[in-house]
């Protein structure tokens, strides 16, 4: 009798949870608002400081975004500098370490990269709009912690599976599977450290790792900065060389 | 009505409690499992699939590790089912979409160590997820065939249950994609499905072999009157049974049959028949008449094992034959010739397996006992895959080497050994075999690792000395009346865990030596039931002899001595009993009949005497053999008088072996057919672990007592490594209420860094590098989602020398800490320093760190220990001045990427101004830019060309030097510790001239910029330096909060 009693109960208790699965929009509905919803939208820029960490290796990085596509990330090794860049419609990097200083433009599977950075508010946030298809697969479980799984298609056929914690709606993991060059590959992406500037919830500290492989880059963000003022030069692509050589042709 | 409420309220109370307490697999999270391989010699492949595209896509079964998929032809391999059963029987692909694939589970190859399936599963998405689709009691599956035309439709060719009669087995169709099955032939609960031939041109027209066998422990029997051949020409709705009489097939009972049609002329039909004559038939009329076209012996060799007849896809005339070895005939099946005998590659036998790609029947994928193979040109020569670990070891041992190494052996691969680890993962090259045969315990002599004891099947037992690779045979005989001697296919040899250079191995006496084997005492009677009816492995086979000593029967499978009481030995025998001696042999007790709920004649297949009292023993009992498939783990407090049981319905899989910790008595593992279980609370309650390790058969396991690693021996993923226990051992069920739970650790070692220069490509397998870092560990009750989490790591000082990510998953985190810090802020130059030293910090010291994991507001501490690589000999001082040094050039570095940036900066303020200004007053300030500028030129290289500039200032030379003298832990050498002051006379030099600017010029820049009524040029001062990012990279977490 007792064990029935409390089989009922366990039994009630699943009754409170919606016996329908909840749609892909009624997720992402409730995803942006956890990110803040109008505040979120409301945005016009940002920029992120932080530092990124390979091991023992460490590297300062900058993100600068302008609604609604404009992005410019760059880090820091050994006092060089290395910057992708994409300005709405080109997208362009430079990757000194070995010694070439020119911006390089970036076409194929790269500026595809850039520009789903340059995505202001993400590939969920009107993604009809934006050419991307999103499906709703459940509830599952993410390391022991209940999150429902949404695999999204990007427009260029990227795919991204990402998981809300079913708590709070927050992203706290995504899969990415995409082409470079033709070649597949898969990432895993752990979100977490989620904190509030301006009423917008951001999270700062994102943890890559390349399925199947061993080691993690995490980037670790310590200053966000919500509206700056961005100068729109720093995104277009520079014609010349870089300023650190302009001395040697005045003289 | 309220007082019901109420009731069920306190009645659910103490039960909710219960569940928080209770750990899951989460819990165990953190704790990762990495695997060491070997791929080097594979484990049995059972089915393999591609499509004909190029690249190829192929999906391969092992048959007991899982499905790998490659999508570039056979070089690189990875594993697609890691959250099913490992056992594999069948793949399919479907023709018309390559993303959707069935598998069958539970491999076909009835051998005594076959594994177990669950059924048919099936993805959709190219294995990314997979469905269960049903036919979970079929066990084993030997094939799966899709309808070309209309691929809903699939046929299942089920072999069924191995060790007992059951009704799911035949051939099953479904029509709707897996949703519903029926049954479309069955003759009894005895007879399965052993293979079908589906007509590629007409598929409603199949043939199917119908297969009466049983295996027993001590028995196998192949062929009866349930088999027969069939034919059907509606789909399976209806049957022919072929006779003898009517369409030349042999007469009498059959055994198993595999059977093929041509794919270029699908009328063409080969089947294997097995039977009192075992022969090759070939039809030339779609199986209306069949004759016998060959008899010879790899054609004909152990059928049940080896029944698969594959043609080529474009020759109806060449046909291939997996057998002991390969061969193939040209003439329609008439002759044979060995495949690969005349160029002499060296393949391993017993092969089970064979895909030739349809777009080019050159190309072919072998599958064997030893793994994969491909040939290039129809089978001369072959290149062995070396990337899928999917070996199947018995047994692990470790020794005391530095690394430890670990030991086993495989089911037909021998015995191997590897070291546990290795900074970038163990290759293959990294194994080394010491024996062959069927490999099983490999056990180093504890008193000197030179020598190893191993055996083959049957007992077979030899000492090797590892420097020279000399083997020795130690098997004893038996005395005059003992009797035959009876050693088990998977003998057990035991090393004592108290007596130095004392083993134990077991026949159906338990013998003991104190000399490495040189002589045997036995020290028991018969442990075994010697039931003689349960002996006869010389009659058995069935149709066909099969003697290889896997059904010897009535033998000692497991031995235990106890590390509390050497004269305590337990043993465990295949045929039910379980005896313990107290007084080292002289007088026996067999306590099976204490053990309640386990039926007689249960396989004793592991036992454990307890760390903490020679009164405790743990057991565990495998009745697979009789069909029972349940968990049977049981713990004795009083010698074997009384027994526990203590296995839940959280513990899944036939039993195999149960340990206990060394440290926590509280804490077990159970090995189980399903993959590995552990518990904390003495067994009370069991989780499965399953991070990164697949529910893979664990059939051994050990705990290293040095390093307190969990070492497993998976029947099918080859060995694989726990690191450093520590933690589960401290948590306790009352932890587990807590939010957070701070975790100690094992001290981490300055591990010695090597690397090897290799360019090997991806077809060599390494894994399971271990980074050189410490281990932070703790609990979490809950996932952290929002707001700030780190780890900040302090030395003795109480300076802060790391922030690190914080772990936020549910239950046991690891966040690893650098052994070093991040390295110096650098100049830029043109291009990066060419010295991997001078990317890092230098080494933490040895020495007791604190640990802070900070999340939101709080704030919990812990401590790490660092301590040297214990094979490194230079002395504390060489250390120091090491340390000494490394840490001076960092300093240096960073001065001197101020200084730089300094004279950058102003030359940079300078040039600017100057823009805006004429005449003289511009001449000033670029005499200031230009000075600053020759300046810098000589700080850092600034040449075209880069990193093949091959300039060198003082940035190069810095960086070059820094890097040479931190990535070595002993005294700098001499001319590196000159070198050092030589740069730093010559940056004394570079600061001097940097002065004489900015006491001259740069005061006469300003003087024109104050007359012009423009902002003076300030030179960035170092605090300003400090705050651009990546400043003081240890210090820069500003709270958000």
């Amino acid at each position: 009798m007792m064990k029935k009693l409390v089989l009922a109960l366990s039994a009630m208790a699943l009754l409170a949870t919606p016996l329908f699965a909840q749609t892909a929009d009624e997720l992402i509905e409730k995803n942006i608002k956890a990110h803040g919803g109008e505040k979120m939208k409301a945005m016009k820029s940002v920029r992120m400081t932080g530092s990124l960490k390979m091991g023992p290796i460490e590297a300062p990085f900058t993100i600068s975004k302008v609604r609604p596509e404009k992005v410019r990330m760059e880090f820091t090794v050994q006092g060089m500098t290395g910057m992708q860049v994409y300005d709405g419609t080109t997208g362009w990097a430079v990757m000194p370490f070995m010694g070439k200083k020119d911006p390089e433009k970036l076409a194929g599977d790269q500026l595809d990269d850039i520009k789903e950075e340059a995505d202001f508010d993400g590939p969920m946030v009107d993604y009809k709009a934006k050419g991307n298809k999103v499906e709703s697969l459940g509830k599952v479980d993410v390391e022991g912690t209940p999150a429902y799984k949404l695999k999204l298609t990007l427009k260029n056929g990227n795919e991204q599976t990402v998981y809300l914690d079913a708590d709070n709606y927050l992203e706290i993991k995504s899969e990415g599977k995409r082409k470079i060059q033709g070649q597949e590959s898969e990432t895993e992406t752990v979100i977490g450290n989620y904190k509030e500037v301006d009423g917008v919830m951001f999270p700062t500290q994102i943890e890559n790792h390349i399925k199947g492989r061993e080691g993690a880059q995490t980037f670790t963000i310590s200053k966000i900065e919500v509206n700056p003022t961005i100068d729109a030069a720093s995104f277009a692509m520079p014609a010349a060389p870089k300023a650190d050589e302009a001395p040697a042709k005045k003289q | 009505m309220r007082f019901l409420k109420l009731g069920i309220l306190l009645l659910a109370l103490p039960l909710l409690a219960d569940d928080a307490a209770k750990i899951d697999s989460a819990t165990l999270g953190g704790l990762r499992a990495r695997s060491i391989g070997p791929a080097a010699m594979g484990g049995r492949i059972a089915a393999i699939d591609g499509t004909g595209d190029s690249p190829l896509t192929l999906y391969v079964g092992a048959a007991s590790g899982g499905v790998w998929k490659s999508t570039d032809g056979g070089f690189s391999f990875k594993p697609v089912f890691d959250e099913h059963t490992q056992s594999i029987g069948a793949i399919a692909i479907d023709p018309s979409n390559k993303e959707t694939v069935w598998v069958g589970t539970g491999e076909s190859w009835m051998r005594n160590s076959v594994s177990v399936g669950t059924g048919v599963y099936k993805t959709t998405d190219g294995g990314a997820s997979w469905t269960s689709t049903g036919l979970a009691d079929t066990e084993h599956i030997a094939r799966i065939a899709i309808d070309p035309k209309a691929t809903s439709t699939v046929y299942v060719c089920a072999t069924g249950h191995a060790w007992d009669s059951n009704e799911e087995r035949g051939v099953f169709k479904t029509t709707d994609g897996g949703k519903t099955w029926k049954k479309i032939l069955y003759v009894d609960a005895n007879t399965g499905c052993s293979d079908i031939s589906l007509d590629p041109q007409m598929p409603n027209v199949l043939f199917a072999g119908m297969w009466q066998f049983r295996r027993q422990p001590d028995f196998f029997n192949s062929g009866g009157p349930g088999s027969g051949f069939y034919k059907s020409t509606d789909g399976g709705e209806h049957w022919t049974k072929f006779t003898s009489a009517a369409n030349g097939i042999p007469g009498g009972n059959l055994g198993r049959i595999a059977v093929a049609q041509a794919p270029s002329r699908p009328s063409v039909v080969y089947a294997l028949i097995e039977a009192k004559k075992t022969a090759l038939y070939r039809s030339d009329d779609l199986g209306e008449h069949w004759r016998e076209v060959n008899d010879s012996f790899n054609v004909t060799v152990r059928p049940f094992y080896f029944a698969r007849i594959v043609v080529d896809p474009s020759d109806y005339n060449r046909v291939y034959k997996p057998g002991l070895s390969l061969s193939y005939s040209v003439d329609g099946g008439t002759s044979f010739a060995g495949a690969n005998i005349i160029n002499g590659s060296s393949v391993h036998s017993d092969h089970h397996a064979l895909w030739i790609n349809p777009k080019d029947p050159a190309q072919m994928f072998l599958g064997t006992d030893g793994g994969l193979y491909e040939s290039r040109d129809r089978a001369v020569h072959f290149r062995h895959v070396n990337v899928l670990p999917v070996s199947q070891f018995y047994h692990v041992a470790w020794d005391m080497d530095q690394p430890y190494n670990v030991y086993g052996g495989l089911q037909d691969n021998g015995s191997w050994m590897a070291p546990s680890r290795t900074s970038e993962g163990v290759a293959n090259r990294n194994w080394r075999n010491l024996g062959g045969g069927d490999g099983f315990a490999v056990i180093p002599d504890p008193s000197d690792s030179d020598y190893i004891f191993l055996e083959s099947q049957g007992g077979h037992v030899v000492r090797v000395r590892r420097s020279t690779g000399e083997n020795r045979e130690l098997m004893p005989y038996a005395a005059e009346g003992e009797g035959k001697l009876r050693f088990n296919w998977n003998t057990p040899i035991v090393a004592s865990p108290t007596q130095k250079g004392t083993i134990y191995l077991g026949a159906q006496y338990l013998y003991r030596s104190n000399d490495r084997g040189d002589s045997w005492v036995r020290i028991s009677p018969d442990l075994t039931t010697n039931d003689q009816s349960a002996q006869k492995q010389l009659e058995s086979g069935g149709l066909s002899r099969d003697n290889s000593s896997a059904e010897n029967y009535t033998t000692i499978i497991t031995i235990n001595e106890s590390v509390k009481n050497p004269n305590v030995i337990w043993v465990g025998t295949d045929d039910g009993n379980l005896q313990v001696t107290r007084d080292g042999g002289k007088t026996w007790t067999n306590v099976i009949a204490n053990v309640p709920g386990v039926p007689k004649r249960t396989w004793v297949s592991g036992v454990e005497a307890g760390h903490f009292d020679d009164n405790v023993a743990y057991a565990t009992f495998d009745g697979h053999r009789r069909g029972d498939m349940k968990t049977y783990i049981y713990k004795t407090t009083d010698s074997g008088k009384t027994w526990k049981p203590l296995a839940t319905d959280d513990v899944k899989g036939f039993a195999q072996v149960v340990r206990e910790d060394l440290v926590n008595p509280n804490l077990l593992f159970a090995g189980t057919e399903s993959g590995l279980f552990a518990s904390i609370d003495g067994g009370a309650t069991w989780a499965q672990f399953k991070e990164k390790l697949p529910p893979v058969a664990v059939d051994d396991m050990t705990i290293h007592p040095r390093d307190n690693d969990l070492i497993l021996a998976t029947h099918g993923r080859g060995i694989w490594i726990i690191d450093d226990l520590t933690p589960l051992r401290a948590l306790t069920t009352d932890a587990l209420q807590k939010d957070v739970v701070m975790l100690p650790t094992r001290p981490a070692q300055l591990v010695i860094e090597t690397g090897e220069q290799r360019f090997d490509g991806d077809t060599d397998f390494q894994e399971g590098g271990v980074p050189e870092a410490a281990s932070i560990s703790y609990y979490l009750k809950k996932r952290h989602i929002v707001g700030e989490s780190r780890v900040e790591v302090y030395d003795a000082n109480n300076k802060l020398v790391a922030t690190l990510p914080a772990g936020k998953r549910k239950g046991i985190n690891r966040v690893e800490m650098p052994l070093r810090g991040p390295g110096p802020r650098m100049p830029g130059g043109n291009s990066i320093v060419m010295s991997q030293g001078s990317l890092f910090g230098p080494r933490l010291p040895a020495g007791k760190y604190t640990v802070k994991l900070i999340k939101g507001n709080d704030t919990y501490p812990s401590q790490v220990e660092v301590v040297p690589d214990v094979r490194t000999n230079y002395p504390a001082a060489d250390r120091e001045l090491q340390q000494k040094t490394a840490r001076h050039l960092f300093d240096m570095t960073e001065d001197f990427a101020f200084l730089t940036e300094r004279v950058m900066n102003v030359r940079d303020q300078a040039q600017a101004r100057a823009a805006k200004l004429t005449g003289g007053d511009q001449k000033t300030l670029n005499d200031l830019a230009a000075k600053s500028d020759a300046l810098y030129k000589t700080l850092v290289a600034t040449g075209e060309g880069g990193w093949l500039s091959g300039e060198e200032e003082i940035r190069e030379r810095l960086g070059a030097l820094y890097g040479a003298v931190n990535i070595y832990d002993g005294r700098p050498t001499d001319p590196q510790l000159h070198e050092a002051t030589l740069i730093e006379k010559e940056i004394g030099k570079k600061s001097s001239a940097w002065d004489a600017i900015a006491n001259k010029e740069l005061p006469a820049a300003n003087k024109t910029l104050a007359a012009k009524k423009l902002d003076p040029i300030k030179p960035m001062t170092r605090d300003e330096w400090d705050k651009k990012p990546g400043g003081h990279p240890t210090v820069t977490v500003v709270d958000l909060d």
